[in-house]
C-alpha cells in the first residue's frame, strides 16, 4: 500500500514514455500493480518496466524530465546526510 | 544505539520520508570530453551536473534545448541515453586551515595519499574585491633574489608576471621565492597547470627538502587531467588562497603557467563550437586571465587587511612577448620579470633581462635598506650594456669606459645566484654596498663571483648585530653602513682581493 500511496503523491504530467525501475525482489504481482498505477496517473500506456538491485527497495520514476526518487537507496543517503550533519552539530 | 545522545535520536525519529524530485537531462552527444545534454534546463553556468555512472561535468554552454558539460574526470562510463541531473551548486573546492603542506587537485581532492577534508566550501569562481575594500601596496614581499629585490622589487598585493623561453629558470625563481617565504608569515600556494607529473613532482620534492611545505600547499591538475580540470586550477587555487586572505593572511599565488591554462581553454571553447578568434582562441581570453588576476590585492585594514600577490608564469616561443597572450597578461599585471635564452645560455642566472623587467609598484614595495642602495643599479646596467657592444668590436677603450665595463660586469656578476640559494634582506644590502661604495672595483669579476659565498659568511660571522637589526627594521643608518663597509673591505683585504687584481694586471701586460 505504501508503494501505492508513493504513487499517489507523485505530482506532475508526463508526455513521453514512462520508465519505472523497481528493486528486482519486488513479486510480479506488485510490479503489475504498480504499472497499472502509474499508468492510470499519468494517462500513459507504454511504461517501460526496469529493475536496479541498487536500489535495495522502492521505486523510481522517470517521465517527462522530471525525476521521482522513492528509492530505499536514496532515502538512506538522505539519512546518512542528516545524521551526518547532526553529529557534527554534536561534535561543535 | 547505545552513546548516540538524545539530539541525535530526535534526528532519526523526525526523519520523513520524502520522494527526492529533481529534472533531469538525457545525453544526445558525447565527444572529446564534451557531452550534450537535451532536457535539463534551470542550469547555471558553472554548474556540476551528475551522471548516472557517477561521472562529473561542469556545464559551460548554456543554449536553448541543450547545454554542454565538460567532464572534469576523463570519463568513458557516460554514453548516449545517460540520465544527468543538475547538482545545483556551482564548482566548488573544500578548504580548511589543514589544507596547508598538502597536494590536491582543482575540486579538493587530494594526491598526496592522506585523507583531507574541507570544512569550507568556496566557489572555484568568485567576484574580485572592489575598489573600495583595497589599499595601495607598500610591504615588500622579498623574493630572497638580489636582481629582482633590487630592480625589479614586488610587493605583497601585487601580480607580477615572469616571462621567458622554455628552460630559462621561470619557475626557478617562482619556487626560490615561495622558499626564502619561510618564517615571514607568508602562506604560498603552487598552481601546477598542464604540467607533466614529473615536473610537479620535482617541484614538490624540492618544496619538501627546503621545509617550505609548512607554509605552502599544491593544486596540481597535470598534463594528463582534462581541459575542463586545468581550466579550473588557478581559480580553485586563488579560491584557497582567498579562504587565507579573507582572515587576515598574506598569500603567494604562483601559477605555472598560465600558457597552458589559455590552451587548454581554447581547447574546450572550440570543442564547444565558440568561434575561434587570433590564434584560435576564443574571444574572451583576455577575460579568462584578468577575471583571475584582478582577485589578487591587497585589501585595506577594514576588510582585515589581508593580500595575495600573484606571480603568474607564461612561456613564450622564441623570446617573442609581443604574441597574443603574453601582450595580454603583460596588460594585465603590475610588471614583468622578463628571462632571456641568451642571458641563461651565457651563465647570468637567473637570466633577468634587467631592460625589460618591470614592476609597476617600484620602491614603494622596497624596504629602506634596499632604496639607499639600489637607486643607480638600472642606470649602471644599461650603460653597460650600450658600453659593452664597442668592447665586442675590440676598439681601445679610453680608462672610464674601461672601468664603467668592468663595473657593469661586476654588478652582473653580483647578480647571479645557484638555484635555492636565496639572500636575506641584509646579504643583499651588503652585496650592493660594497658595490655603490666601489670597494669592488680592485677585485677581479671572477675572483670576487666565487668569493661572495665566503664574504657573507664572514658578515654572517663578524657583524651578526647590524645583518640582523637590518633584517628586522628593513632598514639602516650611517653608523651601521659605515660598519658593513668596513667590514667588505677587511674580508677583501683579508682574502687578497687586490693582490689578485695585480697579478692579473701583470699577467695581462705580459
Amino acid at each position: 500500500m505504501a508503494f501505492m500511496d508513493a504513487i499517489a503523491a507523485v505530482g506532475g504530467s508526463c508526455e513521453k514514455d514512462v520508465i519505472l525501475t523497481t528493486s528486482p525482489r519486488l513479486s510480479a504481482d506488485a510490479v503489475k500493480t504498480l504499472i497499472k498505477m502509474t499508468s492510470e496517473k499519468f494517462g500513459v500506456e507504454n511504461i517501460v518496466h526496469r529493475t536496479d538491485d541498487g536500489m535495495i527497495g522502492g521505486f523510481t520514476l522517470r517521465c517527462g524530465g522530471v525525476f521521482y526518487d522513492m528509492s530505499v537507496a536514496t532515502q538512506l543517503s538522505c539519512l546518512r546526510e542528516s545524521l551526518d550533519a547532526a553529529f557534527e552539530e554534536e561534535e561543535r | 544505539m547505545i552513546g548516540i545522545s538524545e539530539h541525535i535520536k530526535k534526528q532519526i525519529e523526525s526523519y520523513s520520508f520524502k520522494p527526492l524530485v529533481y529534472r533531469y537531462g538525457t545525453v544526445t552527444g558525447v565527444s572529446d570530453g564534451v557531452v550534450w545534454v537535451d532536457g535539463l534546463s534551470g542550469r547555471v553556468f558553472g554548474e556540476l551536473i551528475e551522471f548516472d555512472s557517477g561521472a562529473y561535468g561542469m556545464v559551460m554552454e548554456l543554449m536553448e534545448n541543450r547545454i554542454g558539460v565538460v567532464l572534469l574526470d576523463s570519463d568513458d562510463r557516460v554514453g548516449i541515453g545517460d540520465v544527468v541531473r543538475g547538482s545545483g551548486i556551482v564548482c566548488e573546492i573544500p578548504l580548511s586551515d589543514g589544507i596547508i603542506g598538502r597536494v590536491v587537485d582543482p575540486v579538493g581532492r587530494p594526491l598526496d595519499g592522506r585523507p583531507y577534508e574541507g570544512k569550507v566550501l568556496m566557489p572555484c569562481e568568485r567576484p574580485a574585491p572592489d575598489l573600495v575594500s583595497r589599499r595601495s601596496v607598500d610591504t615588500p614581499l622579498e623574493t630572497g633574489i638580489i636582481a629582482v629585490d633590487s630592480m625589479v622589487p614586488i610587493g605583497r598585493g601585487q601580480r607580477e608576471l615572469i616571462v621567458g623561453d622554455r628552460q630559462t629558470g621561470k619557475t626557478t625563481i617562482a619556487v626560490d621565492t615561495i622558499i626564502n617565504q619561510k618564517g615571514k608569515g607568508v602562506i604560498c600556494v603552487y598552481c601546477a597547470i598542464g604540467q607533466k607529473a614529473s615536473t610537479v613532482a620535482n617541484v614538490i620534492n624540492r618544496l619538501r627538502e627546503s621545509g617550505a611545505m609548512e607554509h605552502t600547499f599544491v593544486v596540481v591538475s597535470s598534463a594528463s587531467d582534462s581541459p575542463a580540470m586545468q581550466y579550473l586550477a588557478p581559480y580553485s587555487a586563488c579560491s584557497a588562497a582567498e579562504y587565507f586572505m579573507d582572515k587576515g593572511c598574506d598569500v603567494l599565488v604562483v601559477y605555472d603557467d598560465l600558457s597552458k591554462h589559455a590552451v587548454a581553454y581554447r581547447t574546450l571553447s572550440l570543442l564547444l563550437h565558440r568561434a575561434p578568434g587570433r590564434e584560435a582562441y576564443p574571444g574572451d581570453v583576455f577575460y579568462l586571465h584578468s577575471r583571475l588576476l584582478e582577485r589578487a590585492a591587497c585589501m585595506s585594514k577594514e576588510k582585515g587587511g589581508g593580500s595575495i600577490t600573484a606571480l603568474p608564469i607564461i612561456e613564450t616561443m622564441d623570446g617573442n612577448i609581443s604574441a597574443y597572450i603574453p601582450t595580454n597578461v603583460i596588460s594585465i599585471t603590475d610588471g614583468q620579470i622578463y628571462l632571456e635564452s641568451e642571458l641563461f645560455h651565457n651563465g647570468v642566472r637567473p637570466a633577468v633581462n634587467t631592460g625589460l623587467s618591470v614592476s609597476r609598484v617600484g620602491r614603494a614595495a622596497q624596504p629602506g635598506a634596499m632604496k639607499k642602495v639600489s637607486g643607480s643599479l638600472r642606470i649602471a646596467l644599461a650603460r653597460y650594456r650600450e658600453m659593452s657592444v664597442f668592447a665586442r668590436f675590440g676598439a681601445d677603450l679610453d680608462p672610464a669606459t674601461k672601468a664603467l665595463l668592468d663595473r657593469g660586469e661586476k654588478l652582473t656578476g653580483l647578480f647571479v645566484q645557484k638555484n635555492g640559494n636565496t639572500y636575506s634582506l641584509s646579504e643583499e644590502t651588503a652585496l650592493l654596498t660594497g658595490f655603490s661604495k666601489g670597494l669592488y672595483d680592485a677585485v677581479p669579476t671572477e675572483y670576487l663571483r666565487e668569493k661572495i659565498p665566503d664574504m657573507l659568511k664572514y658578515l654572517r660571522d663578524n657583524i651578526a648585530p647590524v645583518m640582523s637589526e637590518i633584517d628586522r627594521t628593513g632598514d639602516f643608518d650611517a653608523h651601521m653602513e659605515q660598519t658593513l663597509s668596513n667590514a667588505i673591505e677587511e674580508f677583501l683585504s683579508q682574502n687578497g682581493g687586490a693582490e689578485n687584481n695585480k697579478e692579473a694586471d701583470k699577467e695581462t701586460d705580459k
